[in-house]
């Protein structure tokens, strides 16, 4: 059954077994080792920066951050202003037309004649209130005179600073209790995973409407309604980082090396840290980028309905609030300059958190072959 | 199972590992309150000895149990029921962390090259992980220890600090080895460690575990489907059917005279490379049955061409048809004993070497 | 001692570390080369309306079905250039099983898929060379009418015409088959959908994943009929299903028919693929590592049935695989592949008996056999090379032990050894000439 070489010449030298690959490991190592690879990194990077769309993101985003976070420094410009400074200069000229109705008795007939006349006002406003814009607001101001053009600045920075604080203590807590769920099972998953049901099912503006009217009653402080929006969106926004994280765990705790950890005998927070987290970070980092764009969204809306941050606070949803409320048709018609900049930049922000989550799916995907 | 050896003293033994009915069942259906309906009997009953410093090599085909099995006897998946007893301590009453702390004395090398290297650490830090855990080798002595395991395995130094996805799956294999080696075990489980492999790789991981074997005096219990590796490199080679042992023998036994039909099947299934030897193929006839619902009796009856009444009621046990030579098979009894031992081949069934024909 | 020394190489192999990985620059460069190349190809495929003349050939020998002539398939990666079929040629001639073998990354695949036109796209291409294949273009010719057989209550076996919703009977079209070489390599898309699956089918290497798991077998297997047999009804279709299931030895067509694909083990998939496969009645069917997933039991019955199939129709099978065993078992001829290229090339007698080439030797040595035993396995040392930055020298020379002097030079040319057995390597360079 074996096929010795027929050939005469071959015969003989296949007789002689060759080293162990051991020693004849080095020799070859030159070959493969003469073949440059991409490392991990590299090919991360290479694929996230060969997509146009999440480069438009990434900057979009870095002039927003500069934006936001530099610009309010940059005083000694013209048109930098306060958050809440004042422009006590005197205002635009405004012109009020007013119809009187008086009822005038006709000396001559005696009748009661009605009449109408039109009294003409014409008055400087004392501050400057809805200027147009200007070299000095270059976005004009608004109906307490703030300039809007700083504010939009302003509000940049809580905006986004409430994203990425909500983010985070989502995902410190989603990553905890899923990852608690999904390595231990058992009734710790199901447990926790009810909760997770549980908050799923909180509808998310009614509680938000009912504990906003319930702070305002309480009389507490502007400062202190920040740090409770910001707990409150992380509250409602965790289940889902949890759900992720328990299912990827469940997935990787399947994964042959996590056999292998458990065989080599790791210690339960070695196995979790050093083995399973790391290895979820990629799934975490494209949510907590999308989640980005959903918490300054959400934040947007509440702003609008006046249910976030008092007025006097600057953020991008506050700003807009303007076109809800009694005199919301006059800012829409008169004063576009007041509502459609902020408007603009919630959109820039969750496109560009967006196209640059997908960017880093794709990225970290080592499936995807582009 | 072996009788002969029930005097040995229970502390150091000659056997490293003794397997006695060992039972792995998976509940299916669990109803509301966690109830069970019915069990997928994994690993049903199987008992077997690997001797020091020797190779026992499972053999089955896919959905046997014998992964199952290499996984349970190291307590990743809990025992059901029967004792694992390593080194005269049952594995199967450890308490998690007493386990633990034995887990360097018994290792294992998984298939999958590719998934069982975590994707985001250094070649390094996978092989020094779990020293550094279990204080193999004093600090100072870490990376020296580290770097010459690593060349024992054909690892050239400068993979240290290189990531898995560079490397091939015969590298990775390698760095799986070394892994395992670095614990100093004394039993090594190797599951299916070259099936990934191509065909000249494969033959450089088998000769560097039987390298390591000789050097370091190791056991392995090396799981396999195919036949040809696991005959090169066993002592002892039990064959396992739908959670049970069929066969268990020694090599020559198995590979020369094998006494179970569903042994001789397998070994007439395995093309030869050689275009002369046209081969007899005894085909069986049907598919595995679901280890969920094994059929009643034999397990194996469904598939076999000798199968009688008795084969459907009755569930033929592992008995010692010749010295060291186990068969569960009702029609082994019927032939006489002294037959067997004369011929050194059974008259019941046909034996491999006369069914290949050189033309 | 030896501790010192590994730890001094560590030392010096930290400098070179760093030059592992590629540099962005060389990064950037590839990257538009890369682009630029692929773009090129790119729009000479997408080309609409390519005459006829262009991709029509003729064969080298007409009892070929298929002739690889110096293809070229690369992959244009961030990394460089992968070479994955690096001037491939060999032929597959009529009714007969040629064997590819060669372990993983060696092509095989590859070949294949370029023969299939479904190499992935834009970064792999095929760059230069051809694949001629004998097929058969079907022209309309007329129509037919349509008739069914019934039983009528006396039990005779009537033929009635089939009618359509207005009472008139319905036609079916009829074609003529004209005989082309075409060059596959050089086919627009749009043709080549034609020939896959009615002329060239597939079996793939999972059962598990290449059936969709929504449809039942039926409709699967009917797709293929009613999408290749012009003028073919469903009825048409079923009947022809059943016949492909029963040939393919399933027991209870009717039921497997009408099953889904998880309901059915591995080896029954297998049977299934393999009766999509052969339904339209192929000439040529691509095996590309049947068996590699199925148990050796399974394995067994599989290719007792590719057997039988093979004498039964007139396909020739091109069987890629990395077994020795099973190759030896099916195939009447044989290619050796190794790192893009075929190092061997032979009938199965001559791969197997006088094997010529290193790596092929040492390919046999190294699988153990369960009707002999060795002590320690040959095995070839090192890795199979990355095949990006190949050198210009034998591709196997730094796992080759039985090196000359000549192995330093470029890569050895084809030596015929006898009029079917070919060998690329420098050993044989001698022979060659006392040949001329």
């Amino acid at each position: 059954m074996d096929y010795e070489n027929k050939n005469p010449d071959i015969a003989e030298e296949t007789v002689t077994i060759p080293e162990s690959p051991i020693s004849s490991n080095e020799e070859t190592v030159s070959i493969a080792d003469s073949v440059k690879t991409l490392s991990p990194g590299q090919m991360v990077m290479k694929r996230f920066f060969r997509s146009k769309l999440s480069m438009v993101g990434l900057v979009t985003l870095i002039v927003l951050f500069i934006f936001s976070f530099i610009g309010p420094e940059l005083k000694f410009l013209p048109f930098i202003w306060g958050e809440t400074e004042l422009d006590k200069s005197p205002g635009k000229t405004v012109v009020t037309e007013k119809q009187i109705s008086y009822s005038y008795t006709n000396p001559e007939t005696g009748e009661v004649e009605n009449h109408t006349a039109i009294s003409v006002s014409v008055q400087q406003l004392k501050s400057n209130i809805e200027a147009p814009p200007s070299k000095e607001h270059l976005l004009g101001t608004d109906a307490m005179t703030y300039d809007v053009f700083s504010r939009l600045m302003y509000g940049g920075r809580i905006s986004l600073t409430i994203g990425f604080v909500v983010v985070i203590l989502e995902t410190l807590l989603g990553v905890l209790l899923g990852g608690l769920a999904g390595y231990f099972g058992k009734w710790v998953d199901q447990l926790i995973m009810r909760i997770v049901d549980i908050f799923y099912c909180i509808p998310t503006l009614p509680l938000m409407l009912i504990i906003s009217f319930m702070l305002d009653s309480m009389g507490i402080e502007d400062r202190a309604k920040l740090f409770v929006m910001m707990a409150l969106l992380t509250l409602l926004g965790w289940a889902g980082t949890a759900r992720l994280v328990r299912g990827q765990i469940l997935y990787l705790r399947e994964q042959e090396y996590m056999m292998a950890a458990e065989a080599t005998g790791l210690p339960v927070w070695r196995k979790i840290f050093k083995h399973l987290l790391p290895n979820v970070m990629p799934q975490l980092i494209v949510t907590m980028t999308l989640g980005l764009g959903n918490i300054i969204l959400t934040e947007a809306t509440l702003g609008y309905l006046g249910l976030g941050l008092p007025s006097r606070y600057a953020t991008w949803g506050n700003m807009i609030n303007v076109v809800s409320g009694e005199h919301g048709l006059k800012y829409i018609q008169n004063y576009p300059n007041m509502w459609v900049a902020p408007g603009i930049c919630i959109i820039l922000a969750v496109l560009a958190f967006n196209f640059i989550g997908d960017g880093l799916r794709d990225a970290f995907d080592p499936k995807s072959k582009r | 199972m072996n009788a002969s050896h029930k005097n040995d003293a229970p502390l150091k033994s000659e056997y490293l590992l003794e397997v006695n009915h060992l039972k792995k069942y998976f509940p299916l259906n669990t109803n509301v309150f966690g109830k069970p309906a019915s069990y997928l009997r994994a690993v049903d009953d199987v008992s077997f000895k690997v001797r020091r410093g020797t190779t026992v090599g499972i053999v089955g085909e896919s959905g046997c149990g014998k992964t199952t099995m290499g996984r349970t006897i190291m307590r990743l998946y809990d025992v059901t029921s029967g004792k694992v007893i390593f080194d005269g301590v049952d594995l199967a009453t450890l308490s998690a962390s007493q386990m633990r702390h034995l887990r360097p004395k018994l290792q294992m090398i998984f298939q999958d090259p590719y998934s069982s290297l975590s994707p985001r650490m250094p070649v390094g830090e996978i092989i020094g992980e779990a020293v550094k855990v279990h204080g193999i080798v004093p600090k100072s002595e870490y990376k020296d220890y580290i770097l010459h395991v690593m060349d024992e395995c054909g690892l050239p130094s400068h993979y240290f600090e290189r990531y898995p996805h560079e490397f091939s799956g015969g590298q990775r294999q390698r760095i799986c080895i070394a892994r395992s080696l670095a614990l100093k075990p004394s039993l090594i489980i190797c599951d299916e460690p070259v099936s990934a492999l191509d065909v000249s790789i494969q033959a450089q991981i088998i000769n560097l575990l039987k390298e390591l074997q000789e050097k370091q005096n190791l056991t392995y219990i090396f799981i396999s489907h195919d036949l040809s590796v696991v005959k090169h490199i066993s002592d002892e080679v039990g064959v396992m059917y739908l959670g049970s042992m069929v066969e268990y023998a020694g090599t020559d036994a198995i590979f020369d005279a094998p006494l179970h039909p569903y042994t001789q099947a397998l070994l007439s299934a395995v093309p030869v490379p050689d275009p002369d030897v046209k081969m007899n193929h005894k085909i069986l006839t049907g598919d595995i049955p679901s280890p969920a619902d094994p059929p009643s009796g034999c397990k194996f009856h469904t598939r076999c061409e000798y199968c009688t009444d008795i084969c459907k009621e009755k569930t033929p046990e592992l008995r010692e048809v010749a010295p060291g030579h186990f068969v569960a098979c009702h029609l082994c009894d019927s032939m006489s004993r002294s037959e067997n031992k004369i011929s050194g081949k059974p008259k019941t069934f046909r034996c491999i070497p006369s069914v290949r024909t050189v033309q | 001692m030896k501790e010192k020394n590994t730890e001094k190489n560590t030392l010096t192999h930290k400098g070179k570390d760093n030059s592992h990985y590629i540099s962005s620059k060389e990064l950037r460069k590839i990257e538009h080369e890369n682009f630029k190349t692929v773009k090129t190809l790119e729009k000479k495929k997408r080309r609409k309306n390519v005459p006829e003349s262009e991709y029509l050939t003729q064969m080298r020998d007409p009892h070929n079905i298929v002739e690889f002539d110096n293809l070229h398939t690369y992959f244009f990666t961030d990394a460089g250039v992968l070479k994955a079929v690096n001037g491939v040629s060999f032929d597959i001639p009529e009714k007969s099983i040629v064997g590819v073998v060669g372990e993983s990354g060696c092509g095989k695949s590859i070949t294949s898929m370029s023969l299939m036109q479904l190499v992935q796209a834009p970064q792999g291409q095929i760059v230069e060379g051809s694949i001629r294949f004998r097929s058969e273009k079907l022209i309309p010719n007329g129509t037919e009418p349509m008739t069914k057989k019934i039983i009528d209550e006396n039990g005779n076996v009537k033929e009635v015409p089939v009618l359509d919703k207005h009472g008139k009977q319905r036609t079916r079209p009829l074609y003529k088959k004209e005989e082309r070489v075409v060059d596959i390599a050089k086919m627009p898309v749009s043709e080549m959908a034609h020939i896959r699956g009615r002329e060239i089918s597939m079996i793939f290497q999972e059962p598990m994943t290449s059936l969709n798991p929504v449809f039942t077998i039926g409709y699967q297997l009917d797709e293929v009929t009613l999408l290749h047999v012009p003028g073919a009804t469903r009825a048409d279709a079923k009947e022809r299903s059943l016949e492909m299931l029963k040939l393919v030895g399933i027991a209870m067509p009717e039921r497997v028919y009408s099953s889904y694909p998880h309901e059915l083990s591995g080896g029954m998939r297998q049977r299934v693929m393999i009766a999509i496969a052969i339904a339209c009645n192929p000439k040529l069917i691509i095996a590309d590592e049947p068996t590699t997933a199925l148990d050796v039991t399974i394995q067994a019955q599989i290719l007792d049935l590719l057997r039988e199939l093979r004498k039964k129709l007139d396909s020739s099978i091109m069987l890629i695989t990395h077994d020795l065993g099973v190759i030896a078992e099916m195939a009447d001829y044989v290619v050796v592949m190794y790192a893009g290229r075929v190092v061997e090339k032979g009938t199965v007698r001559e791969i197997f008996k006088e094997s010529a080439h290193p790596y092929t030797i040492g390919l046999q040595k190294s699988k153990p056999v369960v009707s002999s035993k060795v002590d320690k396995l040959f095995s070839i040392p090192g890795q199979v090379p990355n095949p990006i930055n190949m050198p210009t020298t034998c591709y196997f020379r730094d796992r080759c032990d039985r090196c000359i002097k000549e192995c330093d030079g470029n890569y050895p040319g084809m030596v015929q050894l006898s009029p079917t057995h070919f060998v690329a390597c420098h050993l044989y360079d001698k022979k060659k000439e006392e040949n001329v």
